[in-house]
């Protein structure tokens, strides 16, 4: 019954998938596609002949395929005998571009049938590989980029494969929602009430940050998890340009706010007759000298105030068109309002212009050859503070952009470098991206009650009235953890995968005091098999045997379980997209997807259900790959024993696309060492990277940029750095192509 | 002159548009139109067992699996019948009560401790992208749009972050364009009367006014620069700015009857604690429905899967929702008690609502006679839930479209003949109010045997 309800589901589930990935593969290629012109120098690998069908592929499926897939059987109701062979114009573009990844991977033929001759195989994937390319550049192929969680969808062997050469790339040109950082930093640097206290001791500024939360609300919400800030997931509803204008007028307000003396009279400053300033920076002096009632507005006080809070907000100055038009809302509004209401709604009005909530990269430089855009220098400057940072461009950017020194390739180059050295700069945005690529922030929120903590520090014989659970300290040691491997900047991605090196409730500022010694008291460390605190010298190294980076650290292996559970499936989802770059469907509709609760079994053992066959076909790409973390318990301990008996965390790594990779493990550590070492693995990790910087989804026509930056990032000996400014000085970073409308409209009727 | 010529002249007099809703409601009584509905939906966090929703003397099995009723279960709630602790106050409403066992919604699955916009859109309780947006139009949505008003739907609520003013997390105008649920209870004061709030105000919404207008046409010019592809978004953000100016001069419009209904801002508007923002929403709530600002309002207590464990220490309750539901005790108090602790308050706030609708004449009645609340979990039928029964009351009749005086539904068994889904209770509901469509949110594929489209026959 259930089997059939199952296929049923999945029907339904592959038409929307076919669409979900039409639109996602072909999609990305706004890019692309736009730009017939551009991509015209690649050549398709191969040629796309009507014949070659009759001669390869036809006798290809009838000899391997059509058993199961034709007109008698359909298993997993599919059918190949009857797909068209127009693959650039055909309906079945999704289907064969399904057909190509199973081949690749070796799920199809089934393992006990005969094995496929390798030529003629590739000859059959390099026919569809051509036709998947051509179709991509088709135009009414065209749709919006892909969502974030879709990157997988192209192929990896096409990327870094062979047919890459000779492709010219661009992004679209497009116009970016600031990320919930960006703009939560630019009220703070703006408002008095933060920014000057920058510099003043860390309690100071803790206070303002949080009189900073109360008074402001976040309008931007970011996915929980996956990369948060891509250039087409988000836009301004109602609610959000409510809370927009709501953050707006309290800024405005808190940069001209006054002192009163015990009267509630404000006080005035003697030296400048003004009133005097609420904070000693930050409040503009020509704000404050339209707070006066007393003392009526003049176009020349006005004008005075608006180019300023120009200069404050958006660093540049107001045209001639801008001011004029900025003064009559002001005089407008002091007439309906009141002065010192007047004024502030004026000065909140430029806090809303639209270039404060979009980072514009329409492309306002130059023209290439190809008919491509380059930014302009002021989108360039933009460009590469957003992509190191949460704040807006520095004077140096700045000064650049405005003198003509930000025009090439090598300008970009050289301001990266800068950026990237200079100690003093905080790049945030750098360990954001290990953050959101591995999970493990999210430990905060993975829910253990108190039976559950209890049992775990009574099992190392701590006292009750000791009981404390603070998951954001193994959060913390993990942010160390990678922070001191990209300080070293050497094998970054290896090192992460592979390191027994960890930091326990560290505290850097005061090496001889724990980070939290509340975690201290209440016994941490036995999430790390440490009997003690280990005190200042860290990072300490734990046994080899027991420990490969990250994803044996407690944060990720308690995001990645349940209450009082592991979880192998989702880890080993993780492993299959993160590290695999394999495009996992989700969980079909009908499928009740519950782990029978039974405290007789272990995690291994109640996960039989799933090897039912219709569970089998996702579960045989998670399973084998999560069950070997079954090595550490759901607080991330490493255990050699479960419920009692021995501990099962033998697994094996399939379907990678890469034949070395594939075969048994005995357990985690192996298995991770393994794919450590892949070049597929590491070109994925390379692929998210370009996912984040680019705020969006890699397209075939990106090869030549991730190519560019693996080699980069290998030739270094592993540097992060080498890897970041690669892809920032790539032409997918430097390079807009319109997208044209008819295109969209084209895409949309389809 | 008759009341019904001196309303008709009236209206002629001070223009349509500028009559106050409530006067246009006397109105269209006295044109002989029907009066307008009203729905208010509660949602409270953690699902509950059918036994928690069950009065006494009708059986019905009380675990969370819904696997032994063959066939409907339709009685009359009578005095013998008495509702569990948690329900005691609702007890003098059961003559209009209908309580509602059996019905599955299978489909919001996925969503951990919470149907997210599945308990009120029938949709997957996780999106196919692993986030928790909404994949369909929720019925709050679907039903403020049939019953329109300056606030087509009012979402207020509480969230497990006291510090969260607005979040998305039930309640949706169509797939990924959730509907915020205001949280901050001050916050969504002054969204509904904050320009009649104090002296000052008139200037702020003049200030107001004159920037939307400003921003809009800021906005505007920005387009010409753009590409193609850019151009939805930039329309999006357009339309945001537009509506926002659109509601600010309806809200012009109504001024007086914004004055003469604005609640008396006081502490619990400010307040931090979870239950006494309820008590400020179901205040602002009411004032809202009597108004005729809203004709739905939906209360969110904490819903969703990363709101969900709301602390009630205003209630003397300080272990969290989640944690109750996982049977954790309370300084020596069973979870289960103080569970009926806080499913207690809901009802008082619910009773309150009710007394001041009752206080309200509308044609030969009142305002309650023309409403609908409906009371249930975002979580189905546990803690933990598997949602193949969906435990929920219904209070009023909708001016007669509804037949739920006074009776308990018990739906057959999950698959079984006749087996019904909350789906089909939406239907109702839309059906009630002219919106006749066939299906709603998203079909449950286990049950392709069955017929999930239409209302419930029973109801309607």
């Amino acid at each position: 019954m259930r089997f059939n309800n199952y296929h049923d589901a999945k029907r339904g589930r592959g038409s929307r998938s076919s669409t979900g990935q039409r639109a996602a593969s072909l999609a990305l290629l706004v890019t692309v596609v736009l730009a017939t012109a551009i991509c015209s120098a690649a050549e398709p690998i191969g040629q796309l002949r009507a014949e070659d069908h009759r001669t390869v592929i036809a006798p290809f499926l009838k000899n391997h395929c059509i058993d199961c897939h034709g007109s008698d059987t359909q298993e997993a109701e599919l059918r190949l005998d009857t797909l068209s062979t127009d693959l650039v114009g055909g309906p079945d573009f999704a289907i064969w571009a399904k057909v190509r990844t199973r081949l690749i991977a070796g799920e199809m033929p089934p393992k006990d049938e005969p094995r496929p001759d390798k030529k003629e195989l590739a000859r059959v994937t390099d026919w569809i590989a051509a036709g998947l390319i051509q179709a991509e550049k088709e135009p009414q192929r065209t749709s919006e980029p892909a969502p974030p969680s879709q990157g997988n969808r192209v192929d990896h062997d096409l990327l870094f494969g062979p047919h890459s050469a000779g492709i010219v790339t661009a992004s679209p040109a497009r116009e970016w929602r600031v990320s919930p950082h960006i703009y939560f930093k630019f009220l703070q640097d703006l408002d008095p009430d933060v920014s000057s206290y920058y510099g003043k001791p860390d309690y100071q500024l803790r206070g303002a940050i949080k009189r900073f939360v109360e008074r402001y609300s976040q309008p931007f919400t970011a996915p929980a998890t996956g990369f948060s800030d891509y250039s087409g997931t988000f836009t301004i509803d109602k609610p959000t340009a409510e809370v927009l204008i709501r953050n707006a007028k309290e800024l405005a307000k808190s940069q001209s706010e006054w002192r009163v003396d015990k009267d509630g009279k404000p006080q005035i400053d003697r030296r400048t007759k003004l009133f005097t300033p609420r904070h000693r920076t930050g409040i503009p002096a020509e704000f404050l000298a339209l707070m006066d009632t007393g003392v009526p507005p003049t176009p020349e006080t006005m004008e005075a105030a608006i180019r300023k809070q120009f200069e404050l907000v958006v660093l540049r100055q107001p045209n001639e068109e801008e001011l004029s038009r900025f003064r009559s809302l002001m005089e407008k509004n002091i007439q309906d309002a009141g002065q010192v209401e007047g004024v502030r709604g004026a000065l909140a009005s430029i806090i809303l212009l639209r270039e404060t909530i979009f980072r514009s990269e329409i492309g306002k430089g130059v023209v290439d050859e190809h008919g491509r855009r380059m930014l302009g220098p002021r989108e360039l400057a933009y460009a590469i503070a957003y992509a190191l940072t949460d704040s807006r461009p520095d004077p140096d950017l700045v000064a650049a952009a405005s003198e003509g020194r930000l025009g090439t390739r090598d300008d970009v180059r050289s301001q990266i470098e800068r950026l990237l050295n200079d100690e003093e700069i905080e790049k945030l945005r750098i360990l954001r991206f290990f953050q959101e690529y591995f999970g493990y922030t999210a430990a905060i929120s993975a829910f253990k009650d108190d039976k559950t903590v209890r049992e775990f520090q009574n099992s190392f014989g701590l006292k009750k009235d000791k009981f404390r659970y603070k998951p954001e300290v193994f959060v913390h040691d993990t942010n160390l953890l990678i922070q001191h491997i990209l300080d070293a900047d050497k094998n970054v991605f290896e090192e992460l995968l592979t390191t027994n090196k960890a930091f326990v409730n560290f505290n850097p500022q005061q090496p001889e005091r724990a980070f939290s010694t509340y975690a201290q008291q209440s016994g941490f460390e036995p999430a790390y098999n440490l009997t003690a605190w280990p005190g200042k010298n860290q990072p300490v190294t734990l046994p080899a045997g027991q420990r490969a980076g990250i994803l044996t650290q407690p944060s990720w292996l308690i995001y990645y379980s349940f209450n009082d559970r592991t979880d192998p499936i989702h880890r080993g989802k993780w492993i299959r997209e993160r590290l695999l770059g394999a495009a996992m469907p989700s969980v079909p509709l009908s499928v009740d997807a519950t782990i029978p609760d039974d405290p007789e079994k272990t995690v291994r053992e109640r996960l039989v259900g799933t090897q039912k066959e219709y569970c089998w076909s996702c579960h045989k790409k998670m399973n084998p790959l999560g069950l070997t973390l079954e090595m550490y318990d759901p607080f991330g301990r490493f255990r050699t024993e479960e419920l009692g008996k021995p501990l099962d965390a033998t697994g094996s790594i399939d379907f990678s696309g890469e034949e070395k990779l594939d075969g048994p493990v005995k357990n985690g550590v192996e298995m991770i060492k393994r794919l450590a070492r892949s070049p597929r693995v590491r070109q994925v990790f390379v692929r998210h990277a370009f996912r984040y910087w680019m705020g969006r989804a890699e397209t075939i026509n990106d090869a030549p940029t991730l190519v560019a930056a693996d080699r980069a990032y290998v030739e270094s000996g592993g540097s992060m750095k080498a890897l970041i400014t690669s892809l920032l000085t790539s032409d997918s970073f430097l390079y807009r192509v319109r997208v044209k409308n008819k295109h969209l409209a084209r895409a949309r009727s389809n | 002159m008759k009341r019904r010529q001196f309303l008709q002249t009236a209206s002629l007099g001070a223009g349509g548009l500028l009559l106050s809703p409530v006067l246009r409601q006397v109105q269209a009584h006295a044109n002989g139109d029907a009066p307008p509905l009203r729905f208010v939906l509660v949602l409270e966090s953690n699902g509950r067992l059918p036994k928690f929703m069950q009065p006494s003397g009708i059986e019905w099995p009380e675990g969370q699996y819904h696997t032994r009723v063959p066939k409907l279960i339709d009685e009359p709630l009578t005095t013998e019948n008495k509702l569990p602790k948690g329900l005691a106050l609702l007890e003098p409403y059961k003559d209009r009560m209908t309580v509602i066992q059996g019905l599955s919604g299978k489909i919001a699955n996925g969503g951990g401790h919470s149907a997210n916009y599945g308990a009120l859109g029938c949709c997957p309780g996780k999106a196919p992208d692993g986030t928790y947006s909404p994949l369909t139009q929720t019925i709050d949505a679907a039903l403020g749009k049939a019953l329109p008003a300056v606030f087509p739907q009012l979402v207020l609520g509480v969230a497990k972050d006291a510090n969260l003013s607005m979040i998305n997390n039930c309640s949706a105008s169509g797939k990924n364009k959730p509907i915020p649920t205001i949280c901050n209870a001050a916050l969504a004061y002054s969204t509904v009367f904050g320009s009649v709030a104090e002296g000052a105000a008139r200037q702020q919404f003049n200030s107001d006014r004159n920037l939307l207008d400003f921003m809009v046409d800021d906005i505007r010019r920005a387009e010409s620069q753009l590409p193609g592809g850019e151009r939805e978004k930039f329309q999006q953000h357009l339309n945001a700015f537009e509506a926002l100016r659109e509601q600010q001069s309806r809200l012009n419009e109504i001024e007086s009857t914004l004055r003469k209904h604005a609640p008396v801002y006081s502490d619990k508007y400010k307040s931090p604690l979870p239950s006494d923002r309820l008590d400020a929403h179901f205040d602002l709530g009411a004032a809202s429905l009597i108004g005729g600002l809203t004709n739905v309002l939906t209360i969110a207590s904490g819903v969703g899967q990363d709101h969900m464990s709301v602390s009630f220490h205003g209630l003397g309750v300080d272990v969290a929702k989640h944690e109750l539901g996982h049977g954790t005790k309370d300084k020596g108090r069973e979870a289960n008690d103080c569970l009926d602790i806080i499913r207690s308050y809901h009802a008082e706030l619910i009773v309150r609502l009710i007394k001041r609708l009752e206080a309200v004449r509308e044609g030969d009645g009142t305002m309650m006679d023309n409403t609908l609340i409906f009371f249930t979990s975002d979580a189905g039928n546990t803690h933990h839930p598997g949602f193949d029964q969906w435990p929920s009351l219904m209070i009023g009749d909708l001016g007669g479209r509804l037949k739920t005086r006074g009776r308990f539904l018990g739906y057959p068994r999950y698959g079984a003949d006749g087996h019904r889904t909350m789906a089909n209770l939406y239907l109702s509901f839309l059906h009630a109010v002219g919106d006749r469509r066939k299906a709603f949110g998203v079909p449950d594929p286990n049950l392709r045997d069955l017929d999930q489209t239409g209302p419930l026959a029973e109801l309607i």
